[in-house]
C-alpha cells in the first residue's frame, strides 16, 4: 500500500495539478459565495471541463471546485448572515455575531482553519481505513437514519439558544413547513390548500434567505445604520486570528472532527447534522457556555470543522461501490465516468495509483485552501466596511437573483419575502430560528427513513429492530440519556453563570462603594 | 478605483450590446433554455451538460439548462407547458414524468397536448439484479420463490412510480407474484441497500453494472445488452419491454411554428452524428440511440394508454 | 396593550406577547390537527400493503400534538416572562422605514418578469440607496448600473443559469 501511496504522491506533485486544484478552489470559493449558488451547482457547470483534461487534471479540478464552494458558502453566513446552504445554518450562530464585533477577519481565518483541519483529517482517516469506513457504510440503512435523526433534532433544540420552548415552537413551525406540498415518499397530495403551485413544497432557498438575509435588511433599515460593525474601530474589519487564539480552539476542531468523521456516514443530510452536533458538543464543553450566540471563536470553529470533516466519509460508497451519497458525488461520478475510470471495487485493483493520487489530491486541496483562504480573507472581510446605503441594497439584488435561480418562480420570491417579515418579528421576540431551519431540512429524510424502516420490517418494527438493527437498538437506548446529560449539564452551568454574574456584581458595588 | 469602474461599465455596455439582437430574422437569435424538472447531479444534469456542450454548435446560440426540480417533476414540467411556444423553451424530461404521472396524479396540464417532441435523445434498459452471493441464480428461481412466499420479497426501487418502480411492477403483474416495495431516494441509494442486503432485488442502468458485486438476473427491453442474460422481450413479456425502459425525450410546448420545430429536430439529429458528442456518451456510458420527434410523438400516446392500464390494475 | 387587557395589575403573574404567541400555537396546533382530514392524501395501497410504510398524516398528527402540547407548556412559563413588547419600543419613523423597504421588495419581485432582472434591480436597489440617504453619484451608480448588470451578465452568461431577461429580448 506504501508503495502506491508514494507512486500517487508522485503522481500530483506536478505543477499543473496543483495550479489546477488551486484554479477549481478559487473558482469554487467565488461561486460559493453567491447566495444561491449552491457547491453541486458550481460543479456541475464546470463538469464538462473536465471532460476535456486528462483524469489527473479533471478531477483534482472538480474536487477544488467542491472544497472552494464549501469554504465560499461559509463567508456570506460570517459577514451579512446569509448561509447559502443548510450545512452553513450553524456557522451564523456566531459567526455574524463576530462580524458585528468587528472580529470579521477573525471569524472567517478560523472558519478557514477550522474547515481545512477537519477536512484534511478526515480526507487523511479516510485514506488510511476505506475499507473499514466502507463496511460500516453497509450497515447504515433507513432505521440507523431514522434513529440518528429523531437523537440530533432534540440536540439541536436542546442547546439552541434562548428558552427550550421557544426552540420547541420553532422546530414544530419548521417541520410543518416542510409538510407543505407532497409527502416524500409516496408523492401524496398534503397542505396544497388547492393551490396546484404549492405541490412543489416550500423550497430551502427562499426560506434561509428569508429568514437570515432579509430580517438584516429591515435591521439596518429600521434606523439607517450606517455600518454593520457596532464597535467603534480603526479597522472595521478586525485584527487577524491569533496563535494562541488557535491554539485554545484546536481542542473544539479536534472534537468536531472526529464527530463529522462518525456523522460523514449518513448518506445525504450528514453536513447539516454533524454542523450543530459539532457545535452543541463545543457549547457543551465549554467552560463558557453562556458566551456562545454571542460571538465566540469556538462557535464558528466547531460547526465548520464538523461539516468539512464530513468530507472524508462521504467519498468512501463512491470510492468502493461506486455509489453516489449525494448531489456532489453524483457529479464526481460523472467525472470519473467521463474518464474510464468505473469507481467500484475493481477501481482500486486496476487503478490503485490514481485512486489514490486522487485521494491525495483531496488533502494537497486542504492545504491549498489554507494559503488561498488567508491571502482572500482580507478581500472578503472588506465587505463590512461598505457603507449600509450601499450594502442593503446589494444584499437584496443577491438575496432575489439567488432566490430565483433554482427553479426560476417568482413565488420563491414572495415566500423569501414573507419568511423575511416572519424571521425579522422572530428576533424581535426572542425566537432563534436556527431549530426552525433544521425542522426543515430534517424532517422530509425523517418521514422517509420511518417510511421505510416500518416497509423492511414488513410488519413487525420491534422484531426487526431488535432482530437485526443493532445499531438502531444503540442509538435509540443511547437517546434519552444523552439529551438528559446535555439538559442537566447546561442547567447547571446556567445556572452557575447567573450566581457568577450576581457574585461579580455585589462585588463591584463593594468596590465602587469603597472608593466613594 | 474609477478606472477599474470604467472598465467595469464598458465590459458590460459591450456585453450588453452583444446580447440585444441586430437583425432579429432567423431563428434562434438568443440563448434557448432547457428547463430539467429534476434536481442537479442526476443522470439528466449531466447528460444536459453533454447536449449543451455541443448542440450550440449546430444552432448557433448558447443552450441555458434550468434545473426546476419538486414535486416528482411536475413543477419544471407545468413551467414548460406554461411557457410561450416561440421555440426558446424545452424541456428534456423522461417518460415517466412525461406519460405516467397523468394516471397518478392531478396536473395542470395534459401532456400530450402540451408538447410536442423535438427529439429521443437516447434510452436506458434497466436491469434486473440481485447480490452476486444471492441465492437466486435465476430470474426463474426468483420468481418460483416469490410465488411460494407472497410478500415475502424486498423490491427496492428508485422512488414512486420512477423508473424502477415501474418495470418492477409490470413484471410482477406478468408472473403474478406478490412483493414488498421499498422506496428509495434515487438508483445510488437503492443500490447500496442492495449491496447491504437490506432489499432482496432491484434494478440497475447498464452504466452501473460494471464492476460491481451483482448478478444479474433479467434484462429490460428487447436489446441483449448483457451476455446470457434473457431480456423481456425474449420471456414474452412485450408490455414491459414497451413501458419498462426509460426514454429521454426532449420537447417543445404545443403550439411552437412547424419550420422552428424542424430547424430543432434537425439540430438534434446533426448533434447524434456529432463524433464528440458520442464519445461522451458513451464515456458516460449512455447510448446515443436518436429518435425523431415526429416518431416518438406516436410512442408517447401508446406509452400514455399502457401506464393507464398498469395503473388501475393496483389501484382497485 | 396585552397584559392590560389579560393580566392586570401589579401581581407577578402578567400576560405579555409571550401569552398571545403560546396561544396562537395552540390555536395552530388545533387547525392543523382539523385540516389532516381534507389535506392529507392517502397513499394507495400496493400488493394489500400502504406503499408508504407510514400514513403521511403520521407526521402532521405529530405536530399538531407538539404545538397544542408545547403551547400549554409556553402559555404556563409566559405568565413568568416579564420581556417588554419588543414591536412598543420602535419609533413610528421605524415602522415607516421598514414599511417603505417592504413595499420596494414587493414592487420588485412584482416588477422582475415584466422589466427583466437588471432593469428591476436597478430601479429598486438605486431607490434603497437614495432611501437610505445616500447621495453619492458613483455610489449610487455602482449598485444601480453597475451592480445589477455585473450580476446579470454573471449568472446568465458565466454560471449558464437564468435570471429574467431584458423586455426586449
Amino acid at each position: 500500500m506504501f508503495e502506491t501511496l508514494a507512486e500517487a504522491a508522485l503522481m500530483i506533485m506536478r505543477f499543473d495539478v496543483l495550479a489546477m486544484i488551486a484554479a477549481g478552489m478559487c473558482l469554487g470559493i467565488f461561486v460559493g459565495a453567491l447566495p444561491g449558488f449552491t457547491t453541486v451547482m458550481a460543479m456541475a457547470v464546470v463538469l464538462p471541463i473536465s471532460f476535456f483534461l486528462e483524469p489527473i487534471l479533471g478531477i483534482p479540478f472538480l474536487i477544488g471546485v467542491y472544497k472552494g464552494g464549501i469554504f465560499g458558502g461559509s463567508i456570506p453566513a460570517i459577514l451579512v448572515n446569509i448561509p447559502g446552504t443548510g450545512a452553513a445554518v450553524a456557522t451564523t450562530l456566531d459567526g455574524p455575531a463576530m462580524t458585528r464585533n468587528g472580529q470579521s477577519r477573525k471569524a472567517l481565518e478560523i472558519a478557514l482553519v477550522a474547515s481545512a483541519i477537519g477536512d484534511f483529517l478526515s480526507s487523511f482517516g479516510t485514506i488510511l481505513v476505506i475499507g473499514l469506513i466502507a463496511a460500516i457504510a453497509l450497515m447504515i440503512g433507513p432505521p440507523e437514519i431514522a434513529a440518528i435523526l429523531i437523537l440530533s433534532l432534540l440536540i439541536i433544540v436542546v442547546s439552541s439558544s434562548g428558552s427550550f420552548l421557544k426552540g420547541m415552537v420553532m422546530l414544530f413551525i419548521g417541520m410543518s413547513i416542510a409538510m407543505v406540498g407532497q409527502d416524500p415518499i409516496g408523492a401524496m397530495v398534503r397542505f396544497d390548500f388547492g393551490f396546484h403551485a404549492l405541490q412543489a413544497g416550500v423550497n430551502l432557498l427562499p426560506l434561509i434567505i428569508g429568514l437570515f438575509a432579509i430580517p438584516e435588511i429591515l435591521f439596518a433599515i429600521e434606523r439607517r445604520q450606517g455600518s454593520i460593525v457596532t464597535a467603534e474601530r480603526t479597522r472595521p474589519e478586525g485584527e487577524r486570528l491569533r496563535w494562541g487564539e488557535f491554539r485554545r480552539s484546536l481542542r473544539t476542531i479536534l472534537r468536531s472532527t472526529a464527530l463529522g468523521g462518525v456523522i460523514g456516514m449518513i448518506p445525504g443530510v450528514g453536513q447539516v447534522v454533524s454542523a450543530f452536533m459539532g457545535y452543541s458538543a463545543a457549547k457543551n464543553a465549554s467552560k463558557t457556555p453562556e458566551r456562545f450566540g454571542k460571538g465566540e471563536l469556538e462557535g464558528v470553529a466547531a460547526p465548520e470543522a464538523a461539516n468539512n470533516a464530513v468530507n472524508g466519509p462521504t467519498m468512501v460508497p463512491l470510492l468502493t461501490l461506486g455509489i453516489p451519497g449525494d448531489n456532489i458525488t453524483a457529479i464526481l461520478l460523472g467525472a470519473f465516468v467521463a474518464q474510464g475510470l468505473r469507481p467500484g471495487p475493481q477501481l482500486f485493483q486496476d487503478q490503485g495509483v490514481l485512486v489514490y493520487a486522487i485521494l491525495l489530491s483531496m488533502l494537497v486541496a486542504c492545504v491549498l485552501l489554507v494559503i488561498i483562504g488567508y491571502l482572500l480573507t482580507p478581500v472578503f472581510s472588506r465587505v463590512v466596511t461598505i457603507n449600509k446605503a450601499y450594502l442593503v441594497p446589494l444584499m437584496l439584488l443577491f438575496a432575489v437573483a439567488g432566490t430565483y435561480v433554482y427553479r426560476s418562480n417568482p413565488m420563491d420570491l414572495y415566500f423569501m419575502i414573507a419568511f423575511g417579515v416572519f424571521g425579522y418579528a422572530a428576533r424581535k421576540m426572542g425566537f432563534d430560528v436556527t431549530p426552525l431551519v433544521m425542522g426543515f431540512i430534517l424532517l422530509p429524510p425523517l418521514e422517509y427513513a420511518v417510511g421505510q424502516s416500518v416497509l423492511l420490517s414488513r410488519g413487525d418494527l420491534f422484531g426487526y429492530l431488535i432482530g437485526s438493527r443493532p445499531i438502531t437498538v444503540a442509538v435509540v437506548i443511547l437517546t434519552p440519556v444523552l439529551i438528559f446529560w446535555i439538559a442537566s449539564r447546561q442547567g447547571r452551568r446556567t445556572r452557575a453563570a447567573k450566581r457568577a454574574v450576581r457574585d461579580q456584581r455585589a462585588k463591584e458595588e463593594e468596590a465602587a462603594g469603597r472608593t466613594d | 478605483m474609477k478606472p477599474i469602474k470604467k472598465t467595469v461599465l464598458a465590459l458590460a455596455a459591450a456585453l450588453g450590446l452583444a446580447a440585444t439582437p441586430l437583425a432579429a430574422q432567423d431563428y434562434p437569435d438568443r440563448p434557448i433554455t432547457m428547463i430539467i424538472p429534476l434536481g442537479a447531479g442526476g443522470s439528466h444534469d449531466l447528460n444536459a451538460r453533454v447536449i449543451t456542450s455541443v448542440l450550440p454548435e449546430y444552432l448557433g446560440q448558447p443552450v441555458v439548462v434550468q434545473l426546476m426540480p419538486g414535486a416528482g417533476g411536475q413543477t419544471g414540467t407545468a413551467a414548460a407547458a406554461e411557457a410561450e411556444a416561440d421555440g426558446y423553451t424545452l424541456l428534456f424530461t423522461h417518460n415517466f414524468i412525461d406519460q405516467l404521472q397523468q394516471h397518478v396524479a392531478n396536473l395542470p396540464y395534459d401532456p400530450n397536448e402540451s408538447f410536442v417532441s423535438v427529439a429521443r435523445v437516447n434510452s436506458a434498459q434497466p436491469v434486473l439484479v440481485v447480490r452476486e452471493d444471492s441465492l437466486y441464480q435465476s430470474w426463474e428461481e426468483l420468481v418460483e420463490y416469490g410465488r411460494e412466499n407472497p410478500g415475502e420479497l424486498r423490491f427496492g426501487h428508485s422512488g414512486n412510480w420512477g423508473a424502477f418502480m415501474v418495470p418492477g411492477l409490470a413484471l410482477l403483474n406478468e408472473v403474478d407474484v406478490e412483493a414488498t416495495l421499498i422506496p428509495y431516494q434515487g438508483g445510488g441509494p437503492v443500490m447500496q441497500a442492495l449491496l447491504a442486503g437490506d432489499v432482496d432485488f432491484t434494478f440497475a442502468f447498464p452504466s452501473v453494472l460494471a464492476g460491481q458485486d451483482l448478478r444479474p438476473l433479467l434484462v429490460v427491453g428487447e436489446d441483449q445488452i448483457v451476455e446470457g442474460v434473457p431480456t423481456t422481450t425474449e420471456l414474452g413479456f412485450d408490455i414491459v419491454s414497451d413501458i419498462g425502459i426509460m426514454h429521454r425525450p426532449v420537447l417543445a410546448p404545443a403550439g411552437v411554428p412547424e419550420e422552428r420545430l424542424q430547424v430543432l429536430r434537425d439540430a438534434f439529429a446533426k448533434l447524434n452524428e456529432n463524433e464528440t458528442f458520442q464519445s461522451l456518451m458513451g464515456r458516460l456510458g449512455e447510448n446515443t440511440a436518436h429518435v425523431d420527434g415526429a416518431e416518438y410523438d406516436k410512442l408517447r400516446q401508446r406509452q400514455s394508454d399502457e401506464y393507464a392500464d398498469l395503473v388501475s390494475s393496483f389501484s382497485q | 396593550m396585552f397584559s392590560e387587557a389579560n393580566g392586570g395589575g401589579g401581581r407577578p403573574l402578567r400576560a405579555s406577547y409571550n401569552t398571545v404567541v403560546a396561544l396562537g400555537c395552540i390555536a395552530l396546533g388545533v387547525a392543523v390537527w382539523l385540516m389532516i382530514p381534507y389535506q392529507v392524501q392517502e397513499p394507495p395501497a400496493i400488493f394489500g400493503q400502504n406503499s408508504s410504510g407510514i400514513s403521511p398524516t403520521l407526521f402532521p398528527r405529530i405536530a399538531a400534538i407538539g404545538f397544542i402540547l408545547i403551547g400549554a407548556l409556553y402559555f404556563v412559563a409566559s405568565l413568568r416572562m416579564n420581556e417588554p413588547n419588543p414591536f412598543r419600543e420602535l419609533p413610528a419613523l421605524a415602522y415607516g422605514n421598514l414599511a417603505v423597504v417592504l413595499v420596494a421588495m414587493v414592487l420588485y419581485v412584482a416588477l422582475l418578469r415584466p422589466l427583466g432582472y437588471a432593469l428591476s434591480s436597478a430601479l429598486v436597489a438605486s431607490a434603497i440607496s437614495l432611501y437610505y440617504g445616500s447621495r453619492n453619484v458613483f455610489g449610487i451608480a455602482f449598485v444601480g448600473v453597475v451592480a445589477p448588470l455585473a450580476i446579470y451578465y454573471l449568472f446568465t452568461r458565466m454560471l449558464t443559469v437564468s435570471l429574467p431577461p431584458f423586455p426586449w429580448n
